[in-house]
């Protein structure tokens, strides 16, 4: 207990040593520009709003931009388009979309250039629903199987090829 | 020069690896027998040990995921792999495995093929020599795809003291929050595996830091079980994010982030030890970024022009953002830069275009007066780079002629990774003609030795947004729409798409002597 406490004791006298150096150097941060408001595919998570419609049509690869999977959706106040994010993501997770499916989602609004897009961060359908982007809007395609639970890794790691 | 390639790499990769998704249909496809291949490299021409870097997409329980390794071979000169050791980190954790019974082949123009086998199997490239200490790389399996490049090792700098002084770095890839980040800034090594002054930007899912001390627990240390001293690895603390290490040289560090399931992995480079003030940056210079927006993957190049008092002008660039693309200048552009008074290289860049949205805001570290990495900062953009010195010019077809190397990465619904050697005449007109392998991420889909030719459009000075549109005819028609800025006649960023397919690619070229 009493080395367990030394330890401990160092490692804060040790914070304590570095501070006075940290104090000098924080004074000496420089300042940086605000970020801008107005540019493209921002995701603000304030602004998220919750959907629901009927599946008009869907594309996994989109004919225009932005990149990925689109769906039309007839909602209530008329048609609007989503986007969905890699279409590879919504199969490696067995949601799958047609013609005539009820569903619901949260996102948000982001300008572009060229528009404005609807981004999808949950989805759901019937009584499936997944998870799209992170709370900052990032695509969850990015860090794919990372995303999965520590049990899962360990069962992908008994399945894993060379690496 | 190729140092910028490798910066641009793991960014593109990464946001690359958003759209992928992989089938099991089949083998390889190999193009139409090419013209014998000229030049004067040969197996001989890979000799030593080699670190190297790569990043890319692995197919994972059905799902594509970000991964990077990092490591070291040794080649005989005549085809075989003696030894090595690498780090991968992967989406089942962080594994370092070491190399057995490996070959490679080099043909004369500097490309080649590379097996790397450790415990778990064999692993497949494509390379592309651009000198004997330095080549171009990337993975060719079904199921996984990367690009990256490799530098032949100094085995004398493998120690603590070796590597002293300022380091600036630039490293990228998914958080713990599983968000996408870049860091860059520098750091003060004291030849003890101390380290001390360390300032960094972090820019997470298009979040910008601001400007921040290092946590406490920096260091850096060379492994003392034999790899250290074997293969120039060690392990690293650097903002806070603990990584594995590979020495270049005392100038060069490959690093890959062993915390997981966050995945990192960048450089480091020893930054000229000078005071920075604003007025060392004194002339044009050439960009590259890659990254991730809220959408999907991003990438921009251009060149601006900085006066020594704080002034940018002659901003010319092209940015795709997931396939939408916004080129300046498009009204009047008026930009700003700063260097940060504690004169240890950071600084800030701005730039606005009266006729387009918002402005194009930047962070950057200068290792040198002519060289830095770069961040771009904007709302909802996870982006970084590398930026030089340009050439003055003129620069003409007659100058650019000759070999290059090259790598360029890339997404449509997939990942892309693609490895050659283009040659450039100074002819008008179809100028430009290559070879390239090819992996678009899946089974089947790894094409090798693909011929492509087109223009390279230069218009004078050559300094600003040149074009270079080639076609390959096998095994389909494709052509890849480039807008191409040159560093120098060594050097030049790409940034473009294909035609009929939403994408988007870049990489650069890199002269081979």
């Amino acid at each position: 207990m009493h080395k367990t406490y030394l330890i401990r004791m160092a490692g804060f006298l040790s914070a304590l040593l570095l501070l006075p150096g940290n104090i000098v150097w924080a004074q000496q941060l420089a300042k940086r520009p605000q970020q801008a408001t107005m540019r493209n595919l921002a995701y603000d998570a304030t602004q998220e709003k919750v959907i629901e419609g009927t599946v008009l049509s869907y594309s996994a690869v989109a004919p225009t931009p932005p990149i990925g999977a689109r769906v039309q959706l007839q909602t209530a106040s008329g048609t609007m388009d989503v986007h969905l994010g890699a279409a590879s993501y919504l199969a490696a997770n067995h949601f799958y979309l047609a013609k005539g499916d009820s569903v619901r989602v949260v996102g948000a609004s982001s300008a572009t250039r060229q528009g404005t897009i609807f981004l999808v961060r949950l989805i759901q359908k019937g009584g499936q629903s997944l998870a799209l982007r992170t709370a900052k809007g990032a695509p969850l395609s990015f860090a794919g199987a990372r995303a999965l639970s520590p049990a899962q890794h360990a069962q992908l790691a008994s399945q894993a090829g060379p690496r | 020069m190729n140092r910028s390639i490798m910066r641009l790499l793991p960014l593109v990769a990464i946001l690359v690896a958003s759209l992928t998704t992989a089938c099991n249909n089949g083998g390889t496809i190999v193009g139409p027998p090419p013209p014998p291949p000229t030049g004067t490299f040969s197996n001989a021409s890979l000799k030593g040990q080699y670190a190297f870097l790569m990043t890319g997409t692995e197919l994972c329980g059905g799902l594509s995921s970000a991964f990077t390794r990092a490591g070291s071979f040794t080649a005989d000169g005549s085809g075989r792999i003696t030894g090595g050791l690498e780090d991968v980190n992967v989406c089942t954790g962080v594994f370092t495995l070491q190399f057995t019974n490996s070959m490679y082949s080099i043909t004369a123009d500097g490309r080649g093929t590379l097996h790397l086998t450790n415990s778990t199997g064999t692993t497949s490239y494509s390379l592309t020599l651009t000198s004997p200490t330095q080549g171009l790389i990337a993975q060719t399996d079904g199921n996984v795809t990367a690009g990256g490049s490799f530098q032949r090792q100094n085995t004398a700098a493998f120690s603590n003291p070796a590597i002293a002084n300022g380091y600036v770095f630039d490293f990228t890839g998914i958080n713990d929050s599983l968000n996408p980040e870049s860091v860059i800034g520098r750091f003060t090594a004291d030849g003890a595996g101390g380290i001390n002054t360390g300032l960094f930007d972090s820019n997470e899912a298009g979040t910008a830091s601001n400007q921040q001390l290092f946590p406490t627990g920096a260091f850096y240390q060379l492994d003392t079980n034999g790899d250290g001293t074997n293969f120039g690895r060690g392990t690293a603390n650097i903002a806070g994010h603990n990584f594995a290490f590979y020495i270049v040289d005392a100038t060069r560090l490959k690093l890959l982030g062993t915390d997981f399931p966050a995945e990192f992995s960048g450089e480091a480079f020893a930054q000229q030890n000078i005071n920075f003030t604003a007025s060392l940056l004194n002339s044009g210079f050439a960009f590259l970024l890659g990254g991730a927006s809220s959408t999907g993957p991003i990438a921009t190049a251009g060149r601006f022009t900085a006066d020594g008092g704080g002034n940018i002008t002659d901003v010319v660039l092209d940015e795709n953002n997931s396939g939408n693309i916004t080129l300046l200048p498009n009204g009047t552009v008026t930009g700003s830069y700063t260097v940060d008074p504690n004169q240890l290289g950071g600084g800030t860049l701005t730039w606005t275009d009266s006729k387009v949205p918002g402005s194009f805001s930047f962070i950057f570290y200068l290792i040198s007066p002519t060289e830095a990495v770069f961040q771009e900062i904007d709302s909802g953009i996870t982006s970084d780079g590398t930026f030089h010195a340009q050439t003055a010019g003129p620069l003409t077809a007659a100058g650019l002629a000759g070999d290059f190397a090259f790598v360029w990465s890339g997404v449509d619904t997939d990942e892309l990774d693609f490895v050659g050697q283009l040659n450039l005449t100074s002819a008008s007109g179809n100028n430009a003609s290559g070879i390239m392998d090819f992996n678009e991420f899946g089974a089947g889909k790894q094409f090798f030795d693909i011929q492509f030719s087109g223009p390279l459009t230069i218009p004078a000075p050559g300094t600003g947004a040149n074009t270079l549109s080639v076609t390959t005819t096998f095994p389909s028609a494709r052509t890849f729409n480039f807008t191409a800025y040159a560093v120098d006649s060594n050097t030049v960023f790409l940034v473009g798409a294909e035609t009929n397919r939403v994408s988007v690619i870049a990489g650069s070229l890199s002269r081979q002597p």
